[in-house]
């Protein structure tokens, strides 16, 4: 093999390894990058449950302060952005007239 | 006395590479007769035939490493591929996860509350932290207060 030949497989050898190289960190690099996505992903999957949990207590407390008329509670909710309105209970239907014979 | 000049070709080089010494050989060669010319060719057969399984040697590791450059161009190009789609996968998770953040603060900074309220003798307030510790909720504000969003105030399963 002369001295250029030699040259040439060195160098191809010397880039085969420098590729081996950058496979080895992109593999390692890719298997966090897909850790965190999971890890992201189970938290905001867990976030919905806890969005459920979160409209049931708002739910609850907009309606024992409406009910018992609790202005606590009705500001604790308004310090959150959250506010409700009591509608007027309905007016008793009006008695039909008599008819006139 | 004529010496004879006679060259004897060589049929096995193939290559260009014979020094002055190797022509000097040959034409010593060249002056023996027929029958004894055979037996010092063994030699230089083998010599060229080494020589030739010496250059020959390039172009296998020629291939070889043309095949590895290209196999593991090809994984690294993949791999570059697959980092770039998780790359875009992990932005596209971004508004989604903030999203989920802020709701978690929210619940954490609405029950923090009103365990509070229930603590300062709210009765509705402690109505709906007793009915929460009842399907296994337990508030803590404290927590709230060390650790504003990641933390959990709720724990349990709702």
């Amino acid at each position: 093999m002369s001295r250029v030949q030699h040259a040439i497989v060195t160098a191809l050898a010397a880039l085969a390894l420098v590729l081996v190289a950058a496979d080895l960190t992109l593999a390692s690099l890719n298997r966090g990058l897909q850790a965190d996505i999971a890890l992201r992903q189970q938290y905001v999957q867990q976030s919905v449950q806890l969005e459920g949990l979160y409209r049931e207590i708002v739910r609850a407390l907009a309606e024992l302060g409406a009910r018992h008329n609790d202005e606590a509670v009705r500001a604790l909710l308004q310090r959150h952005g959250i506010t409700y309105t009591v509608n007027a209970p309905a007016a008793p239907a009006p008695a039909p007239a008599p008819r006139k014979p | 006395m004529q010496m004879s000049k006679s060259v004897v070709p060589l049929a096995a080089s193939g290559h260009g590479g014979e020094g002055p010494g190797e022509q000097a050989e040959a034409r010593h060669f060249g002056a023996v007769p027929p029958p004894a010319r055979a037996q010092p060719e063994g030699p230089r057969q083998a010599q060229a035939q080494a020589q030739r399984a010496r250059r020959g040697a390039f172009v296998p590791l020629l291939l070889m490493a043309l095949a590895l450059l290209l196999a593991f161009g090809f994984q690294a190009a993949q791999l570059l591929r697959e980092r770039q789609a998780l790359q875009d996968a992990h932005a596209g998770q971004q508004q989604t996860v903030d999203n989920a953040g802020k709701l978690r603060a929210s619940l954490d900074a609405l029950a923090a509350d009103t365990q509070r309220l229930a603590d300062a003798g709210n009765a509705n307030a402690a109505l709906l932290v007793n009915e929460l510790r009842k399907r296994g909720i337990t508030i803590n504000p404290a927590a709230q207060a060390a650790a504003p969003a990641p933390a959990p105030v709720a724990s349990g399963t709702p």
